[in-house]
């Protein structure tokens, strides 16, 4: 039977430290952890947790020597007792170490500020995003502001530098207004300042009050965590009347701040703007007074001024109205005068056109109808003059006859005779005296004769 | 004067009413005198609150009977 090898605790301890150590090689990791209690001061010893969908899936112990937490705490400053406390994830730098008597743990060395501000930051944004998918986004923003601020409800810390210079700042405002201010205390930073906050606003009667502000001192940015917190906000947003903040931090700004009707660095801006909207309402008042005396006064004096134009007009109006209806009629027949003056001037005009029109149409054109009636007058005419020459000709042939009948004779052939006197053919017995000669020709001979005897014929 | 208690806004608005009638010659002359008392009134009302605390308020409002 082999001899069983017993080990000392301590040997198997020591065996395990090696293996661990020899394991790490007396390096150091960056780990992600969240811190489920810490116990300080002196030495800073914690539980470490990882959590997956709400099960512990992983837990271990931490420490922090002393002398690494000197220089950890200058590294996170103001944020230290943020980060460094229940619930908080961290990201550290740790090595392992296994103690005969502790066990393992993790030996913190490095705790890193940006992860946790950026945890912070990453909080805020969904507290932000689920604000506004339920809609309280902007209520409170947009509350009607009444314009003098004076019953306040003041969430606050009793006795801190921000409550002492709000109250100063308005109690001592130099134009003497007086506000009516009720104070509703809470913590306003650390564990439960967000629970005591809204402890504070459940209490406050939104219909006694014209404004409910809001105040903290400075602090550091992780201070600011209880007024991102989503329940305070959504609070803070169905408030009926202004919520106004001060809040006291320069760079950041809470989400508290940035759904409030009236955000403010500090507790003083708020005294002053409360002031100042007293301030300028009593300025539009005073402009009330003035402006109303002045109308007043105008009205008055318009009024006078109105009836003195009233008794002008009465007197020279009738005088007016003749001299407007005069020159209007002047107007009208000078107006007349200019139209047929203007009507002739056209219809001369209008004439003369048509005469030159006349006068260039073209001459050919004339020529050519006037030789065509020409031609046709010409034709007209020898078929006149032929048919006359012929008639002519048969008259001329009838003459013959009627001639031939008539030739002097054939007439003394009938019984005529002539009688002559001096050679010439007497018609008239006047011409010639008793006792004369005459010579008559008959169709077979001569015959003279003495005139015996003369008488005329009446005619 | 009136069943609601006065404030500042209503104050602000009536005094808004009568400077719109009287710079609309709304207001005959006859009434010119009552409607500016009641301006004024309404204005040392508000100066007065202003600077009233809050246990006064009730004592000044009485007095001033509006």
């Amino acid at each position: 039977m082999n001899e069983r090898k017993v080990f000392s605790l301590l040997q198997v301890s020591r065996a395990v430290k090696q293996r661990i150590e020899d394991a790490a090689g007396g390096g150091s990791f960056w780990i992600k952890a969240e811190i489920a209690s810490i116990k300080m001061p002196g030495h800073a010893y914690l539980e470490l947790v990882e959590h997956r969908n709400g099960v512990k899936v992983a837990v271990m112990r931490g420490i922090i020597w002393n002398s690494a937490l000197v220089c950890i705490n200058q590294a996170l400053g103001d944020e230290r007792g943020n980060i460094l406390r229940e619930g908080a994830e961290i990201l550290f730098r740790a090595s392992l170490s296994y103690s005969e008597v502790y066990g393992l743990s993790l030996r913190i060395e490095e705790v890193d500020l940006a992860y946790s501000l950026g945890e912070l930051e990453r909080r805020k944004k969904e507290t932000i995003d689920t604000l506004k998918r339920e809609g309280l986004w902007d209520l409170n923003r947009f509350v009607p502001m009444p314009m003098v601020l004076q019953r306040i409800a003041l969430i606050s810390s009793m006795g801190t530098a921000a409550y002492e210079d709000f109250m100063q700042h308005l109690d001592e405002n130099e134009y003497g207004y007086r506000y009516h201010v009720r104070v509703f205390a809470s913590v306003v930073q650390g564990d439960g300042a967000a629970r005591e906050l809204r402890a504070a606003l459940e209490r406050i009667d939104p219909r006694q009050f014209d404004a409910i502000v809001l105040v903290r001192g400075g602090g550091s940015k992780l201070d600011l965590e209880p007024f991102n917190d989503l329940e305070l906000c959504r609070m803070v947003a169905r408030m009926p009347i202004p919520v106004m903040t001060g809040i006291g931090h320069d760079v950041d700004v809470s989400v508290v701040d940035m759904i409030a009707r009236s955000p403010h660095k500090t507790p003083t801006a708020i005294a002053d703007f409360l002031v100042d909207r007293s301030l300028f309402f009593e300025t539009a008042l005073s402009g009330f007074l003035v402006n109303i005396q002045n109308t007043v006064l105008e009205a008055f004096s318009e009024r006078k001024e109105m009836l003195g134009r009233y008794i002008e007009m009465l007197q020279v109006r009738p005088v007016m109205q003749c001299q407007t209806r005069r020159g209007a009629l002047h107007t009208a027949v000078g107006q007349f005068a200019r139209q047929v003056t203007e009507k002739l001037v056209l219809s001369n005009r209008l004439l003369d056109g048509h005469v030159s029109n006349l006068s260039v149409l073209p001459r050919h054109k004339l020529a050519q109808i006037e030789t065509a009636k020409v031609r046709a007058q010409a034709t007209a005419l020898e078929g006149i003059a032929q048919r006359g020459f012929q008639v002519l000709l048969s008259r001329i042939n009838g003459m013959q006859d009627a001639i031939q009948l008539m030739s002097p004779a054939r007439l003394m052939r009938r019984g005529f005779s002539i009688t002559r006197y001096q050679g010439v053919a007497i018609t008239d017995p006047g011409a010639m005296n008793v006792g004369e000669r005459i010579e008559t020709t008959f169709a077979n001979g001569t015959a003279w004769s003495t005139i015996t005897k003369i008488e005329r014929h009446g005619g | 004067m009136a069943d609601e208690p006065m404030t500042y806004e209503r104050a602000y608005g009536e005094l808004e009413a009568i400077m719109q009638d009287l710079q609309e010659d709304k207001i005959s002359v006859d009434e010119l005198t009552a409607k500016v008392k009641r301006a004024a009134d309404l204005i040392t009302f508000c100066n007065t609150m202003l600077r009233t605390t809050e246990a006064e308020v009730s004592k000044v409002v009485k007095k001033l009977g509006l």
